[in-house]
């Protein structure tokens, strides 16, 4: 378990991190999720030991490694770039660490050989890995992060260099062999959609602090603040002042929390037809602009008092222009903190 | 943290500092106390009155004026060859390119007596003329000539004014003057307002640096335009040595260091204007199509061939060719003294010297070097103050270098004016910058997480260094080493200062050789030139392949 306490950070006078806690059990996959410049890189190479000059507690199974430095940590960490070492053959590259830690060059050899295949590079070993595609490198340099078996995996953006198709098919690969390993895993990413599929939790960061830690099904259902939801893309966030233009949204918001600053209409609650269950209220609104997109159509509607609302539906309430009617699940209408 | 030496590895950084505090300003600082103290108390009359005296305005006039004409034919040269380079694809170009820069790194002395045996008085040219129009004269009268100097710094300088021309044309395109055709530009509208505009920072930089080297020029003004032609550095030269008026060549020394440190400031100045865009030329080259691209490129290579190539032949042809065979008397005539010669040595020996000298500051350049360029790239805010202070002994003239020492290391706790010691500690001075220059850009090419996912892995510091940078950087560590002990072989200005008696170097040699009456010791110095230019291609040939494209910063 991997224990982290009030960790805060600075370059200069910029604070990239502050008083950042969280935990780890063995064999979780914990994603950190933010936009650029939120202090995910740095905590993943604060956790690394890459990074020093910093406050706080990071504790392994209960033992205290800030001391240790990070050849000694037992760790491992994919770079972005993945840092291969392009004088090294692939094989070279995976046995580095191998080779650190003084095992037999047999044993080497045999487990280099297992981790190719296992990551889909078996008969590759002798090649340069400057001969090697995107995708081909991200999974040596997994193979070779994975081959000590660390303590810890910590990946930096993995696949943030490769294409979108490539990066959907590599995100579930990697879960995949994270979890035959069995190994805990600290994931950072930008995208949400990469979040989701790799992670057992996500940690939003915005700022140098987390957001909120949760699974992706509860994180997405029910975010705690508008820059989570934000991030997430969720995009129907009203100031609660506002929804007073809007009588019926009014009323329902004023059955929620009082120091609520944000409304959030979650797509879940939105539909065209009257929900056969639960309580719900009828919306009227003009329809403003839809995007057909194959299997669905992407709709905006202007409420009354000007508020925008986008969800998408598998067919048009109405021409462009025109009023329709729009139905909000009583449930779907969510109170944020700012 | 990012580091390339674990932190107890700053102890490494102390030698390189000590270097230059002790044979770099050391020395400079005494040029400035003999000139401005003469004796022992401040006084800058003497100063002022060199300052204001004719004699001293006409040297720098004329250093300049050299200098401005070499750097205006040698543009004049470069810029339809640069042109030629980047736009044109064709068979033999890389090979051109690497001929055309072999010149750079020959010792001055070599290109002198090279010029010599094209164009001397029994020159090549010059008996193919005798004998092809039966004259009893040499029709051609260029020795000691301002033409010949400004010849031999074209010769020199061409392929520097080539490199960045190119580079810098091949990164800017050709789309806009394509765009221009179609807008009706003719092909002399297409030179005046598109090509020459465009490139016009590369040619400020080429032009800066081209009038720097003519600016500070030594050998060749001295061995082909005599005492006649004195630029600044031959005065500093003929004032210490000949004359023995030291207060005066420290004060013209003082006034070099000045004139340069303004040339370098505007130099470097220029080159932050000059944006490095990379385009890889050979996707922008094409094959030439009209008869007019054809022609403009096989114009090119008989330029180039002619200009740079024909003085290294006729060298080689003058030496080698005797009676219309191959001769090698030359070369064996040289393990012996020749009678009436001032040398203290057979040439042969002093081959041996050179070989010895060129080693030792090979090794110490390149520790000195490694150590430096590892100090400047860290990064903190001293990084960016070691760097052009190492760059210092290459903005400063190799005589001044040479002077400083003498003035300098003259007495106790440093004696080493009659040690051998100082010519490779002033050949080390002179090679450091191109070790610098070599490594630092390799250093720097290495991405800092390489180490860092090494240090993950389980790699102590010292491991990290072994098994990371050094196979990473052997590369660039060779092309500095071949830089260092080329540099050090060729190294004539400072050597001619330091170099005594038992000690002297293979140019110093050749050059006393020259001096000496008789065509005995002069078919020695033809042959040992010889002996100094393969060498010194050796070394050329051998950086050129190891450079890893795009890095190294010569």
């Amino acid at each position: 378990m991997l224990r982290l306490a009030n960790v805060t950070h600075a370059y200069g006078d910029v604070a990239s991190l502050r008083g950042v806690s969280l935990r780890l059990p063995p064999g979780e996959i914990l994603c950190l999720l933010g936009p650029s410049g939120c202090g995910k890189t740095t905590l993943l190479r604060i956790i690394a030991g890459l990074e020093g000059d910093y406050s706080g507690e990071i504790r392994l199974d209960g033992a205290d490694i800030r001391p240790l430095p990070a050849h000694e940590r037992g760790f491992g960490l994919m770079f972005q770039d993945y840092a291969l070492f392009p004088h090294m053959s692939v094989r070279d590259n995976i046995a580095y660490g191998l080779k650190r830690r003084g095992d037999r060059r047999r044993d080497i050899q045999r487990q280099v050989d297992d981790l190719l295949r296992r990551v889909g590079l078996a008969g590759l070993g002798a090649r340069d890995v400057a001969a090697l595609s995107g995708g081909q490198k991200q999974r040596v340099a997994l193979a070779r992060s994975l081959a000590p078996s660390p303590r810890l995996l910590m990946l930096d953006e993995p696949l943030g260099s490769l294409d979108a198709q490539l990066r959907d098919q590599l995100a579930l690969e990697l879960r995949r062999l994270l979890k035959e390993a069995g190994i805990g895993a600290i994931y950072v990413t930008h995208d949400r959609r990469e979040a989701f599929a790799i992670a057992d939790r996500i940690a939003v960061m915005d700022a140098g602090s987390i957001q909120q830690c949760d699974t992706p099904h509860r994180l997405y259902n029910a975010p705690a603040t508008a820059p989570v939801a934000r991030f997430l893309g969720l995009r129907n966030l009203y100031a609660r002042a506002a929804t007073a233009r809007a009588a019926q949204l009014a009323a329902q918001a004023k059955a929620l929390r009082k120091t609520t600053q944000t409304i959030l209409i979650h797509p879940r609650g939105i539909s065209l037809a009257r929900p056969a269950s639960g309580r719900s209220v009828e919306l009227a609104a003009t329809l403003v602009a839809a995007v057909f997109r194959g299997e669905h159509w992407d709709i905006r509607l202007r409420l009354e008092g000007d508020l925008p609302l986008v969800f998408s539906a598998r067919e048009l309430p109405a021409q462009i222009g025109e009023s329709a009617r729009v139905f909000v699940a009583l449930e779907a209408v969510l109170a944020l903190d700012s | 943290m990012r580091s390339w030496l674990p932190r107890s590895g700053c102890a490494l950084y102390l030698p390189p500092l000590l270097f230059l505090g002790i044979f770099f300003f050391y020395p400079l600082l005494a040029l400035f106390d003999i000139s401005l103290r003469p004796d022992g108390e401040l006084d800058l009359s003497a100063f002022g009155r060199l300052i204001a005296s004719d004699y001293y305005i006409d040297t720098l006039l004329f250093t300049s004026y050299q200098a401005a004409l070499s750097t205006a034919f040698t543009l004049l040269l470069a810029t339809p060859c640069a042109f030629v380079f980047a736009r044109y694809r064709f068979a033999g170009k890389s090979l051109l390119l690497s001929l055309a820069t072999l010149p750079f790194v020959l010792p001055t002395v070599v290109v002198a007596l090279a010029f010599a045996s094209l164009t001397g008085k029994h020159g090549i040219v010059n008996d193919l003329l005798r004998a092809l129009f039966s004259l009893d004269y040499a029709p051609v009268q260029l020795e000691r000539t301002l033409a010949i100097i400004i010849f031999a710094h074209v010769f020199y300088n061409f392929a520097i004014a080539l490199r960045i021309m190119t580079g810098y044309w091949s990164s800017v395109g050709f789309a806009t003057e394509e765009a221009a055709r179609c807008l009706g530009a003719g092909a002399w509208s297409v030179w005046r307002d598109i090509r020459l505009p465009l490139i016009r920072p590369a040619l400020l930089s080429a032009g800066i640096l081209v009038f720097i080297f003519c600016f500070t020029s030594f050998g060749v003004v001295l061995i082909l335009g005599g005492i006649r032609f004195a630029t600044l550095e031959v005065q500093i030269y003929y004032q210490a040595v000949s004359i023995f008026n030291l207060p005066l060549a420290a004060a013209l020394s003082i006034v070099q260091i000045l004139s340069m440190l303004a040339l370098m400031t505007i130099y470097t100045r220029q080159q932050r204007n000059l944006p490095l865009r990379l385009a890889s030329s050979a996707t922008i080259a094409r094959y030439p199509r009209a008869a007019a691209e054809k022609a403009a490129v096989a114009g090119c290579v008989v330029l180039i061939s002619l200009l740079l190539l024909s003085p290294l032949f006729a060298l080689l042809a003058r030496a080698l060719l005797a009676d219309g065979g191959l001769d090698l008397s030359n070369f064996l005539a040289l393990a012996e003294k020749s009678r009436g010669s001032l040398l203290f040595i057979a040439p042969l020996e002093a081959m041996i010297n050179s070989l010895r000298f060129a080693l030792l500051a090979m090794l110490a350049a390149l520790f000195l070097g490694v150590s430096a360029a590892s100090m400047i790239h860290r990064r903190g805010r001293l990084a960016r103050l070691w760097d052009p202070l190492f760059m210092l002994p290459l903005a400063t003239s190799a005589v001044t270098l040479g002077f400083g020492f003498i003035v300098a290391l003259d007495e106790p706790p440093l004696n080493l004016r009659a040690s051998w010691l100082i010519i490779p500690i002033s050949h080390t001075l002179v090679a450091l910058p191109f070790v610098i220059r070599s490594v630092l850009p390799a250093m720097r090419a290495i991405p800092p997480s390489l180490g860092e996912a090494a240090r993950v892995l389980g790699a102590k510091p010292h491991q990290k260094l072994l098994s990371i940078d050094a196979p990473l950087l052997g590369r660039s560590i060779a092309v500095g080493a071949t830089f260092a002990f080329t540099v050090s072989m060729g190294e004539f200005g400072a050597s001619l200062f330091v170099a005594q008696r038992e000690s002297v170097t293979m140019p110093v040699v050749i050059y006393r050789l020259l001096g000496d009456p008789g065509l005995a010791s002069y078919r020695q110095a033809l042959a040992m030139s010889v002996v100094l230019m393969l060498v010194c291609a050796g070394g050329f040939l051998l950086i050129e392949r190891l450079r890893v494209a795009g890095l190294g910063e010569f």
